[in-house]
């Protein structure tokens, strides 16, 4: 395992991010801070699932998914230049209330403690849950390009920023793979924004969208069989 | 509903200076709860909702009952503790196991089929580790029917 990455990997690590962003969450609850509950909460994520474990990932999900609604808003109003100390502050108010709320409640400090107790994952789990995310990743684009709908590029997008995650945390970050993540992240934001929006801005966000698919998607067949002979170092010894 | 109350499978002994938090299971405990799990198969054991307590060897112990749930695997701090109406708050229809530890276990499979809380009283259960005790009802003390108490030797020989 390369230097560094046990330390990346460390659940303790992982879980004083998860507990700093929740209390950022408590405390102001800026738009900052929800957005580090999500990436903690993705962290936490493939660390169980390159430790091989299957507990607290529903857990975990759940976490997730119980700030989408206010992530969601933050970033259309981020892209659309909204101000969040004017008028829009009262939609937003509601949002943070509820994920208050659900990180107040006992199941994320049991969620916490559970995630304090694991073991830092085994070399020999961790290699063989790369390979599978990396295969996974690889199905995903060749269903994507094979037949590019909103849901394989999603799936792809979500493959791809879980192996780029994985090898961040295993301090092997690759540029190529945050590049890939971002082109489909593109896609993703026109996507969203042109479902929100109505008349001709819609058909305008959807040509553009269409147009980020496609320039995501050459960029992955290009790419993909660097994403195929990717390895951490460990794993070519 | 079915509710089913496990007790967690064998697990490290407690060393000195060890968090008791953090004791995983053993090979051992782990290849004999694996039997059990398919001895539960068998016994038609099907869960929507697994809840865990926090403790590594009840994660562990969830996990491997997961090829029975179609569900979620839920962690709730009130298995680590003596049963309440907090927990039972949690179950709600269905089927559900609960992974959790000794002495309250079996205090929470007696006080829901007695409604008594005297769990070291006459009819006090014996879980071994590893035991999966099977009730039926309404998940309120003393509306639930004890189905079944197996203990880990008979889930065993259950999945041969």
């Amino acid at each position: 395992m390369p230097t560094g990455s046990s330390a990346c990997l460390l659940p303790e690590r992982i879980c004083e991010e998860l507990v700093a962003a929740r209390d950022a969450v408590m405390g102001d609850g800026a738009p900052d801070a929800v957005h580090r509950l999500r990436t903690a909460s993705v962290h936490a994520l493939v660390m169980l699932r390159l430790s091989g474990r299957r507990a607290l990932r529903d857990d975990l999900r759940a976490l997730r998914r119980s700030a989408a609604r206010l992530r969601d808003h933050d970033v259309q109003a981020r892209d659309t230049d909204a101000r969040l100390d004017t008028g829009d502050e009262s939609c937003r108010a509601p949002l943070l209330e509820d994920l208050r709320r659900s990180l107040g409640a006992p199941q994320t400090e049991a969620l916490l403690s559970a995630l304090r107790v694991l073991p830092a994952p085994r070399p020999r789990a961790t290699r063989r849950a790369l390979r599978r995310m990396r295969r996974a990743a690889l199905a995903a684009g060749a269903r994507a390009s094979s037949a590019p709908a909103a849901g394989a590029l999603h799936r792809l997008r979500r493959r791809i920023r879980r192996l780029r995650v994985a090898h961040e945390l295993l301090g092997d970050a690759r540029p190529l793979l945050a590049r890939l993540q971002d082109d489909l992240g593109r896609w993703h934001d026109l996507e969203c924004a042109a479902r929100a929006a109505g008349g001709a801005e819609r058909r305008r966000l959807a040509r553009l969208a269409a147009r980020a698919a496609r320039s995501a998607l050459t960029l992955w067949r290009r790419k993909a069989p660097i994403v195929a002979r990717m390895s951490i170092r460990e794993e070519d010894r | 509903m079915k509710l089913w109350i496990v007790r967690h499978a064998i697990a490290e002994e407690l060393a000195p200076g060890m968090d008791d938090a953090r004791r995983a299971l053993t090979e051992r405990g782990r290849v004999r709860f694996e039997e059990s799990v398919r001895g539960l198969r068998r016994a038609g054991a099907r869960f929507d909702l697994v809840l865990h307590s926090p403790l590594l060897r009840a994660q562990e112990t969830a996990e491997l009952l997961a090829p029975l749930c179609h569900g979620r695997l839920q962690v709730a701090g009130e298995l680590a503790a003596p049963p309440g109406p907090e927990l039972l708050q949690l179950v709600a229809g269905g089927s559900v196991a609960l992974v959790g530890h000794e002495p309250h276990a079996s205090a929470l499979a007696w006080w829901l089929v007695s409604g008594s809380r005297d769990a070291q009283g006459p009819g006090r259960l014996l879980f071994k580790k590893g035991a999966v005790a099977s009730l039926e009802g309404e998940p309120v003390p003393g509306r639930m029917v004890l189905r079944g108490l197996w203990q880990p030797g008979v889930l065993r020989k259950l999945a041969r």
